[in-house]
């Protein structure tokens, strides 16, 4: 999973945004909802932040990963909107 | 002066840039300069988003476009002036292709890296270059501006290589046609928009042909003036009149081509609107047609090479920058002009409220970073014709020229 | 067969390769066809007015989903539509007007002549021969067989041409970072978007309208009819076929999905 999750997340993706198939089990969304993990408090961190699910392999193997630029990194996302305009 | 000047162009000798004088290492230095300050700045629009530039939802095309654009279309005319000997067999301005080829490919890499570096997300230029949409035109234009480099590389070789000399004039034709059909695709960048009043006609292809005629003619001549300045480079009288003549010519074209597409689009009532926002209406965008382009940039230049004023270097040089200037002031009104002027979604009905200015003038105001980023691009050309130079033989030398030391 | 590979490193590396490519083509047909199987009650695609075609499942019916503004009942000043969609979609506002996203919005409008008041929404009109499409160079921007034109984020470069090319000004550059994104839409600097006709509501098939036709019509107004245009007994193909409508800029030919009446 580690050497191809972004063969399957290309072709997963494409499966989504041309065919309309957001099953569960292919959608990013739940990849997240379920990898991420949550503070002392139970608020959820987000999933690309040093030293979670993401990180742990990118950041060792110093691979840049663009997509949360776009997806939500925590399933509860959204609820308090800010943006990056002061 | 003119047997002398033949027989060097058989000879056919030409020299490196060896002077490291310190004129070249300042001219240099300025186009370092500005090459640097451009890509600090399209950092710093790639960090931050395009919201620290002057452009917004109703005018996504800003001064980078601009810059872009009149590279690019001045690339396509800087070759021209190699066409003219390599294809219309003009022996004056033979000593000068090698120049013009260099100056069309960094005028062209310019204008290509200043359109990339604009992108929303430039690392996804891979992306670019590995899916196609062939009904769009930029999806040509990837392959008109590779080809474009890539031929006119081939075209310098033939220039330059005994060997390929028999295929010069073949060379030369083909990157003509080619580069014939690149500022054609430029100019149907705009003209294949059926959205805008200000586009959506097939006429910008020969509009935009024409003026790179004229510009790409007069920024070679401006390099040629920046090269006889800092280096010496001799221009012969009889040469510097010729390109004199042909600037004239092709900036009366040009005018021909911009008389013609206003003429045609004010006199229908389709177009009423937006010829009367530029023509009279348009602020800014009045002023810079009428005054930047059509007065400074098309009569000004007229008068300087039709009267006896053109025997002066440096009233040709004068002519050659109002002509830049004037193209360049034209382009900025076709491109922003046309997305600042509004579209007509309900004919027969008038925008009262919109939150999204349906209806009015869209704002637009350049701001540094863009700025910074077009003027990059002039200076990587500037650099790149001085680099090349530098290892390449491309300064023409005549026997009464001072000195490349 | 007897000839022994001469670089046996290149040979081996071949062979490891094919595997992979094999085992991944294997791998992804077989989630595919698990996918399909599971996925077979879902059926994204298929017309939400499911009884219509319940006949022949095969026979693939190929919906085009469309929306009828009725102006109306578009009152000025109403923005449900557009809150709807914000809320939707987590379309912040930065305060800034002219950079800001906006994916539908209500234009305000009066007769040249009559001097007669109208008001209606503006958003992606999903055409049948969109501009956008034709222009886009990577192909990020494009058509669904559903009808519904859409930005594939993954391959959009923010050239913006699309934008440049669109006669309804209906999409939008997202001119900075964002944070704090809905899981049902992504959203991201240097992109390009617009309405997607709430495209992930469509393909869960759970909730059957665009939350701006939601919105309408939980405010007592229902000025927009979604629906499938190719479904003849569905409401919005039936009103269409009833009464007059009309496109925007029909002079350009786009065959719009959106349809107007009252203007």
């Amino acid at each position: 999973m580690r050497r191809e999750h972004m063969y399957l997340l290309e072709h997963q993706r494409d499966q989504t945004v041309y065919l309309g198939d957001r099953a569960r089990r292919h959608s990013l969304a739940e990849c997240v909802a379920c990898h991420v993990r949550r503070d002392a408090l139970g608020h959820t961190i987000p999933i690309n932040a040093p030293g979670q699910f993401c990180a742990a392999c990118h950041a060792y193997a110093a691979v840049e990963m663009d997509c949360f630029e776009c997806h939500a990194t925590r399933p509860d996302s959204g609820l308090g909107r800010a943006s990056g305009k002061p | 002066m003119n047997t002398s000047d033949s027989a060097q162009t058989q000879a056919g000798e030409f020299a490196l840039l060896q002077s490291l004088s310190s004129r070249v290492y300042t001219a240099l230095g300025i186009a370092i300069a500005l090459v640097l300050a451009g890509l600090a700045a399209a950092h710093y629009m790639d960090v931050n988003g395009h919201w620290v530039t002057g452009m917004n939802n109703h005018v996504v095309w800003g001064i980078p476009h601009v810059f872009a654009i009149f590279l690019i279309v001045s690339a396509s005319g800087c070759l021209n002036v190699a066409s003219l000997s390599s294809v219309f067999g003009d022996q004056l301005t033979k000593p000068l292709a090698r120049l013009a080829v260099v100056l069309a490919v960094g005028l062209l890499l310019a204008g290509l890296g200043v359109l990339i570096l604009d992108l929303g997300r430039p690392e996804r230029l891979i992306v670019a270059m590995t899916h196609f949409n062939f009904a769009s035109v930029f999806t040509w234009n990837v392959f008109l501006y590779s080809g474009f480099v890539l031929l006119s590389l081939v075209y310098l070789w033939s220039l330059m290589s005994p060997a390929l000399r028999m295929w010069r004039s073949r060379i030369g034709m083909f990157a003509l046609a080619w580069r014939l059909v690149l500022t054609s695709g430029t100019g149907f960048i705009f003209g294949f928009l059926v959205a805008r009043d200000a586009y959506d006609a097939a006429i910008l292809a020969p509009l935009f042909v024409t003026v790179s005629l004229s510009c790409g003619l007069a920024l070679f001549l401006l390099c040629m003036a920046m090269l006889r300045t800092i280096i010496g480079m001799s221009v012969s009288q009889p040469l510097l009149q010729y390109l004199a003549r042909l600037l004239l010519q092709f900036v009366l074209l040009a005018f021909y081509v911009v008389a013609v597409m206003n003429i045609g689009a004010s006199y229908v009532q389709e177009h009423a609107g937006f010829q009367n926002f530029l023509l009279y209406a348009g602020g800014g965008y009045t002023t810079g047609f009428w005054i930047a382009y059509m007065l400074f940039g098309s009569a000004v230049p007229v008068i300087l090479l039709t009267t006896p004023m053109r025997e002066s270097f440096a009233m040709v040089v004068l002519a050659s920058a109002l002509v830049c200037m004037g193209a360049f002031a034209l382009f900025y009104v076709v491109i922003i002009a046309g997305q600042a002027y509004p579209m007509d979604l309900v004919p027969g009905y008038v925008v009262t409220s919109s939150s999204f200015m349906d209806g009015a003038v869209a704002p637009y105001t350049p701001r540094l970073p863009e700025i910074l980023l077009g003027l990059g691009g002039l200076g990587f050309a500037g650099a790149f014709v001085l680099l090349c130079a530098r290892v390449l033989p491309l300064i023409p030398i005549s026997q009464s020229s001072r000195g490349l030391e | 067969m007897q000839r022994k590979a001469t670089h046996p490193i290149e040979d081996r590396s071949r062979r490891q390769f094919v595997r992979q490519v094999v085992g991944l083509s294997a791998g992804a047909t077989l989630l595919n066809l698990v996918n399909a199987a599971a996925t077979q009650a879902a059926t994204p695609l298929r017309t939400t007015a499911a009884a219509s075609t319940a006949s022949a499942p095969e026979a693939a019916h190929q919906p085009r989903y469309g929306m009828l503004v009725d102006t109306q009942k578009c009152a000025t000043g109403c923005t449900h539509c557009v809150d709807a969609c914000s809320r939707e979609h987590g379309l912040g506002g930065s305060n800034a007007p002219l950079t800001d996203a906006q994916w539908i919005r209500k234009v305000d409008l009066r007769d040249v002549n009559t001097a007669r008041a109208v008001s209606l929404p503006m958003f992606c009109q999903h055409c049948e021969h969109p501009p956008c499409v034709d222009v886009c160079p990577t192909g990020a921007s494009f058509k669904r067989a559903d009808g519904l034109v859409l930005v594939d984020k993954h391959t959009c470069i923010g050239c913006r041409y699309c934008i440049m090319a669109c006669p309804y000004k209906a999409r939008s550059f997202i001119h900075e970072n964002l944070t704090e994104q809905l899981p049902r839409a992504p959203r991201g600097k240097g992109t390009v978007e617009s309405c997607t006709l709430c495209v992930h509501r469509i393909d869960a098939a759970d909730q059957s309208q665009p939350a701006c036709a939601q919105a309408c019509l939980d405010a007592g107004h229902g000025a927009l009819l979604f629906g499938d245009l190719n479904d003849a007994s569905s409401a919005l193909a039936s009103r269409l076929r009833k009464q007059p409508s009309r496109e925007l800029r029909a002079d350009l030919a786009l065959n719009t999905a959106i349809r107007y009446q009252g203007v």
